[in-house]
């Protein structure tokens, strides 16, 4: 298989690895063969597609598009990432989750909508995903999902209180070295916050809270809200 | 002769260009063409309506998001969007069998107890879809399913089927060329 003429068929499939896939992609430019081959062969992929076809939900459309419409003001909002600004985009965010979430039963989807919800749930389904609740913090109740494997925790406050303008919620790794930045974020205005804590985490360090000024701060100045192992 | 035959032209790869230059009417148009499709890709993997109207939903906000990304030297337009919802379908399924697994406690879910991988009879009633795409052999069949709607690589869907990864080739090329109407009388 090691010729990339070959390729053109599970290309067409997506039955590709990624090295492979990536090389077929650098190929076809340059061979007009393959491009007419993937041409005919993708038509046979659209007829599969078009063979299932089955009437969609009419409230679909209608969360699409606010949906889009909620993206396009959280990215006039400013695509870099100013915490000022966070907190409105959250609850934009918030919205079109919540749209989508008339469509959920009981189960909690990756969000290609909100792209840090793609590593929470990849914790969250994490084989090994353990999670540690306190019903008693002075944030309410949290949860800590973390995964060994992974090396990756989520942050989950369910009551949080709101920070004043100019703050920002901030969580902390702290291990031997002491505590290390490990993401700032803001509630929705239903005081929900799940969150991926940041970089790798070596299990036994321990998950820190405070509150930070915006932008958060290279060490902890706030009172720690919480702290609980990440094991 | 038969290798003259071509398909018809990509009918929405216009729209999606104007898609992707942010236009809102035409992704509305596009929507409308497209969705169902998307909505029948998504559930005959996942099952449920429910999730499988997520799944859809996520598919159309990524391709209002990503239209700009399609390009069409890499296949047609209808593939692209079919193989973005086939990949977060199969996506959402591994997810819940990862998730449920952990949950040994649950009650069985036909979804998940029931791993994509293990629902070859199941798929084979497929009746809709076996008489649309009825003019492929049982073998084209087998590769394009564990390919395409399991998520197979093609390596993985040769030791699954024990064969040889040139006669895995063979059959997925064959069996797509003849659903899209031009197969070579010498590939028959």
């Amino acid at each position: 298989m090691a010729d990339v003429h070959e390729l053109a068929a599970f290309y067409a499939l997506d039955a590709l690895e990624a090295p492979e896939r990536d090389t077929f992609e650098a190929h076809l430019p340059a061979c007009e063969q393959c491009r007419a081959e993937l041409e005919r062969l993708t038509a046979g992929v659209e007829k599969i597609a078009h063979s299932l076809m089955e009437p969609a939900p009419p409230s679909l459309k209608d969360a699409v598009m606010s949906a889009i419409d909620a993206r396009d003001t959280a990215s006039a909002a400013g695509s870099v990432k100013p915490i000022q600004q966070a907190r409105r985009r959250r609850r934009l965010v918030v919205g079109v989750v919540a749209a989508a979430a008339a469509f959920v039963v009981g189960v909690v989807l990756t969000g290609v909508l909100n792209a840090p919800l793609e590593g929470v749930d990849a914790v969250i389904a994490a084989d090994d995903a353990r999670t540690l609740e306190r019903a008693d913090t002075p944030v309410g109740p949290i949860e800590i999902v973390w995964s060994n494997e992974r090396g990756q925790g989520v942050f989950i406050g369910t009551n949080l209180p709101a920070v004043d303008a100019g703050e920002t919620y901030a969580l902390w790794v702290i291990d031997e070295a002491g505590p290390a930045p490990a993401g700032l974020f803001t509630p929705d205005a239903d005081g929900h916050a799940t969150v991926l804590i940041d970089g790798e985490v070596e299990s036994g360090a321990t998950l820190g809270l405070t509150v930070e000024p915006a932008g958060g701060s290279p060490n902890p100045t706030g009172e720690i809200l919480v702290a609980e192992p990440l094991a | 002769m038969a290798t003259e035959a071509t398909v018809a032209p990509d009918e929405f790869a216009g729209l999606l260009g104007k898609v992707a230059g942010g236009d809102r009417a035409a992704f509305s148009d596009l929507y409308d063409r497209v969705v169902d499709v998307v909505y029948g890709l998504a559930r005959r993997i996942v099952r449920d309506h429910a999730i499988a109207a997520e799944v859809a939903q996520d598919v159309m906000v990524t391709v209002w998001r990503k239209a700009g990304d399609f390009d069409p030297t890499r296949g047609r337009s209808m593939a692209w969007i079919a193989t973005i919802t086939r990949r977060r379908a199969i996506d959402v399924v591994r997810s819940n069998q990862a998730a449920r697994r952990r949950e040994d406690r649950q009650p069985p879910d036909p979804l998940v107890s029931d791993p994509v991988g293990e629902r070859v009879g199941e798929i084979d009633e497929y009746a809709r879809v076996r008489s649309a795409l009825s003019s492929l052999t049982d073998r084209e069949w087998a590769v394009i399913r564990l390919a395409y709607f399991e998520g197979l690589s093609y390596r993985e869907v040769a030791e699954k089927l024990e064969i040889p990864l040139g006669t895995v080739k063979t059959r997925a090329r064959s069996g797509l060329l003849r659903l899209s109407g031009t197969m070579e009388n010498d590939d028959g």
